[in-house]
């Protein structure tokens, strides 16, 4: 089990001993089906707590403000912006990020779709992708095309211009995104 | 395949990304996800003012608080690092006449004058980041405001406050195209007059610039840093820091997109002083907003263009004066004046051209490389002029640049067959000549088509004093596995699998087996650097000689075994074969192991030769215009490029597709827009400055065309930049067709729309 009595990062030798006396307490929550314990500053982030204390550095931080969406995690079962969250917030939670959708090191359907259809190219934007993807998935409603367009909407890629993105959820989902004028088929057009 | 080819088992083939797996699982290693012992966390104090000197940087309070190990300013930069000199960001000092030769423009660590808001004033380095946060806030400044210039025209202006001594005025560089007869470029023809604007627009990837750098034992120092040009770099960082260039050690970890932003020292000096005082290694991560304003972006450019049409809507004759704002420091500008000039005056080869470029210093952030370097604000202007004069005369706008296309290639022969085909699939797959011919009004909604084409090279050997090099070494293990040591930096191009298929090819071994390095300037070798269209074109080939020099040699060493010549032998998967006599040849493995034992070399090597390839690119774009609010709906994007030979088709499309999207946030809505008075960057963060989400997507169509070229691998060459260039004047051309408006500043708003479309009706 990870816990924060054995520190992987040199960055929290608290309390810092300011003015004020920071009041710090320990809390759990599941990370990728494994509780975890932490004693997290009170301002401390989710994002840095699991990448920095947790180790965990495949939920990227973009901008820090909620906007990008590479820091998504899933929070019992809703696409959180990490950037946004307080660690305490997670609380009791259970808490998912890129590195628990493959299983075993078999690649999850979406991460294999990506792969597939070339979805990746700087890699920094895409777990937050893949996060965003599963949760959609994992809903349990037939998606449409518009469904995928608005799941990913809130996040940014600067790459791959999204078509190949968007046609990786569709395989999953079996949406027909023919239907999409925004997205249609993919590739060389034809002669 | 055409007929003549031979099969290839890897090249052509849409090969998984062999970085794909670990970037989806989260495993891949970027700069910030690094973490060494003792490390500490540096922030930088930058400045609140455009144009300031900086009277003393009181950092007394700073250096009490707990955990700071260090603080560095002007006021103690030369005792730490005396007789500290200037230097080029852009890290293309070779160009110069003296090596390191201090220029006007030159960038310094910490200066007595800072020149934009955000330049750096001080640096802090601290046990974590909070800390090193609290230090920064606590760093007192006391400037000596002065006057400042933040647009051009108030830089060039007679009386304007000069921002580098020894500069001509604020004048950064000046370029000067001419062809034929300037003196009658426009006579006897019909003129068009075009004023335009384009915007300065941010690269914008994903990962916010990091940079972490290690003291070595030796007094060297290692620096893991996304930059696109490590070997650039260290020369640049070790004249800054006089050491040798073999102590500065440059790694790339896993990019996080670059797209020109890394082809620039950014944080690196200051995590390299940090480490160097405080012998620890240093992080200096920037955050968004510094990213915003720290790191370059595109030039805006003002440009007046004068072109003279004959009756078939060519151009005869251009006069173009175009002024280039390099923002605070020189970095990029001259070359990226020098492209834009040629790309005005090259790509049509207009007859009588007389082209100045003037780039002009302001104090506001500073420009740099992206992504088409000069390319896309030469475009815009010129293929947008294009639609004017074919306008004015009545011809087809596609028509008149088939026809200009065709007497360029009188006097440059088969240099324009490859645009001309991407313009002719082009045409047909939008459906050109029925779009063109009727335009559909559906109430407020406006349908119209535009194209635009462009010609590009990959490489830079013909550019007067560049150094444009790649080396590689392929080494073939004795399990017939394969290493590959090259620099070609990984920024999320597929540089990486498509090098690893060049070598699968070359050796017929499979794609699994072979790995690619990563940059690492203490092993691997000299390479100028990702940019120019240049990665898969130079270091592509020098991997490609490297790996059939590999061959070569165990081919050697098997025929001395079989005694029978290498050329009558094959690499055939695990086995050497004689050709002709299936029975015969031997296994691979049994070869390489009895070779070490024997001492034998199956290390492979290769040089790029200095050429450069012309390579080609038309677009398309279908747009419906709303004139009662002036949105641009761009309904699809036709995407036609050559790029030689398709090594990988789908790393090719992600090219193209991406391309399509930057090009289209640079024509709708991207701008890091300046204050006007302060000269602070309004649109610093994602939620201000305007990128394209899938939401905002046309439906991108790529059509790849293949000329290959002799010299490129296999024919290949780069295929990175040429799209972006064109997405901005494809659409402003299909708003013309679409409502009679020309919309001539970038981004093209609904308010800059609405302001056109009132032009034409009144």
């Amino acid at each position: 089990m990870l816990t924060s009595s054995a520190p992987t990062w040199p960055h929290h030798p608290s309390p810092e001993g300011g003015e004020l006396r920071r009041m710090t307490a320990t809390m759990g929550f599941t990370l990728n089906g494994r509780f975890v314990t932490l004693t997290p500053e009170p301002d401390e982030l989710l994002c840095d707590a699991i990448r920095e204390r947790l180790g965990l550095t495949g939920t990227h931080v973009g901008c820090r403000e909620g906007v990008c969406g590479s820091c998504n995690v899933i929070v019992d079962k809703v696409v959180v912006r990490s950037c946004l969250m307080l660690a305490v917030q997670a609380d009791g939670c259970d808490v998912r990020t890129v590195e628990g959708l493959s299983v075993n090191g078999q690649l999850s359907a979406i991460q294999q779709a990506f792969l597939e259809h070339g979805a990746v190219q700087c890699g920094f934007c895409t777990p937050g992708l893949l996060i965003a993807a599963t949760a959609l998935l994992e809903n349990g409603t037939p998606i449409t095309a518009e469904d995928i367009v608005t799941a990913v909407a809130g996040n940014l890629c600067r790459c791959t211009g999204y078509s190949k993105i968007v046609r990786a959820i569709s395989a999953v989902a079996q949406a027909d995104d023919d239907t999409d004028r925004r997205h249609g088929p993919a590739g060389v057009a034809a002669q | 395949m055409t007929p003549g080819q031979t099969a290839h088992k890897q090249v052509g083939v849409r090969a998984l990304r062999v970085d794909g797996r670990e970037k989806l699982t989260g495993a891949a290693r970027y700069v910030d996800d690094l973490v060494v012992p003792t490390m500490l966390a540096a922030r930088l104090v930058r400045s609140e003012y455009a144009h300031a000197a900086v009277r003393a940087v009181d950092d007394l309070d700073a250096r009490g608080l707990p955990g700071v190990a260090a603080v560095l300013s002007v006021s103690n930069v030369a005792g730490w690092f005396p007789g500290m000199p200037s230097y080029d960001p852009a890290c293309h000092d070779f160009e110069r006449s003296e090596p390191f030769s201090p220029i006007p423009g030159d960038a310094r660590l910490f200066g007595e004058v800072v020149r934009y808001v955000g330049e750096p004033v001080a640096a802090v380095a601290a046990e974590t980041d909070a800390m090193a946060r609290r230090a920064a806030s606590a760093i007192v400044v006391d400037y000596d405001v002065l006057p400042c210039v933040l647009d051009p025209t108030s830089a060039l202006a007679p009386s304007a406050p000069i921002l580098h001594q020894g500069a001509t005025g604020n004048i950064a560089g000046v370029v000067d195209r001419f062809r034929g007869d300037p003196g009658v470029a426009t006579a006897g023809a019909t003129l068009v007059e075009l004023q335009c604007q384009t915007s300065k627009q941010k690269q914008s990837q994903l990962e916010p610039t990091c940079c972490l750098a290690r003291p070595e034992p030796d007094g060297g120092v290692t620096v893991w840093s996304p930059i696109q040009c490590p070997h650039r770099a260290r020369r640049t960082l070790a004249h800054l820091f006089r050491l040798d260039i073999s102590r500065v050690r440059i790694v790339n970890p896993a990019i996080g997109g670059a797209f020109g932003k890394g082809d620039a020292l950014t944080a690196e000096p200051y995590a390299v002083a940090l480490a160097m005082i405080t012998q620890r290694p240093v992080k200096l991560r920037f955050d968004r907003n510094e990213d915003f304003t720290g790191t370059e972006s595109r030039h805006p450019s003002a440009m007046i263009l004068q072109a003279g049409f004959a009756r078939d809507g060519g151009i005869r004759g251009l006069r173009a004066r175009v002024t280039l704002d390099a923002g605070a420091y020189l970095s990029h500008s001259p070359r990226i004046a020098a492209v834009l000039a040629n790309q005005l005056a090259d790509v049509y080869r207009i007859p009588d051209a007389d082209i100045k470029v003037t780039v002009a210093f302001t104090n506001t952030p500073v420009s740099g490389a992206f992504r088409g370097y000069g390319g896309p604000q030469a475009a815009f202007a010129l293929e947008h002029a294009i639609d004017l004069g074919a306008r004015a005369v009545g011809a087809d706008p596609l028509e008149a640049r088939v026809t200009m296309l065709r007497r360029a290639e009188e006097n440059e022969p088969d240099s324009r067959a490859a645009l001309l085909e991407c313009i002719d699939r082009g045409r047909r797959v939008i459906g050109w000549d029925e779009l063109r011919s009727q335009r559909q009004h559906a109430g407020p909604l406006r349908r119209g088509v535009g194209m635009a084409c462009v010609t590009w090279k990959s490489g830079i050997a013909d550019k007067p004093g560049a150094v444009d090099r790649s080396s590689a070494a392929v080494h073939v293990n004795e399990d017939r596995s394969v290493d590959v040591i090259t620099s070609a930096a990984e920024l999320g191009t597929g540089i990486t699998t498509t090098l690893a298929q060049i070598v699968a090819e070359v050796l017929d071994v499979p794609l699994r087996s072979v790995r690619i390095s990563r940059p690492d300037t203490a092993v691997t070798p000299f390479d100028s650097g990702a940019f120019a269209s240049r990665s898969l074109y130079r270091a592509g080939r020098a991997v490609q000689t490297a790996a059939a020099d590999a061959k070569a040699r165990i081919l050697a060493y098997a025929g001395l075994l079989l005694e029978v010549s290498p050329d009558d032998l094959e690499l055939s998967g695990a086995r050497i074969v004689v050709r002709g006599a299936s029975h015969a040849g031997m296994d691979l493995c049994t070869l390489l192991n009895r070779g070490l034992r024997e001492g034998q070399d199956f290390r492979g090597r290769g040089d790029a030769a200095l050429t450069v390839a012309p390579g080609a690119a038309a677009q398309f774009a279908e747009v419906e215009v709303d004139v009662e609010t002036g949105q641009v709906h761009v309904q699809r994007l036709v995407a036609a490029q050559d790029v030689g030979r398709a090594i990988n088709p789908q790393i090719v499309e992600g090219q193209i597709e991406g391309a399509l999207y930057q090009g289209l946030g640079y024509a709708l809505s991207e701008e890091l827009v300046v204050d006007g008075s302060t000269g602070t960057v309004l649109t610093g963060s994602f939620m201000d400055y305007r990128m394209p989400t899938v939401a905002d997507g046309p439906r991108a169509e790529t059509i790849i065309v293949e000329h290959p070229d002799p010299t490129g691998p296999f024919g290949a060459k780069g295929a990175g930049e040429p799209s972006i260039i064109l997405t901005a004047p494809a659409i402003a051309n299909a708003v013309l067709h679409a409502t009679g408006a020309s919309v001539s500043t970038l981004p093209m708003t609904p308010e800059r729309v609405l302001r056109a479309l009132q032009a034409v009706t009144r």
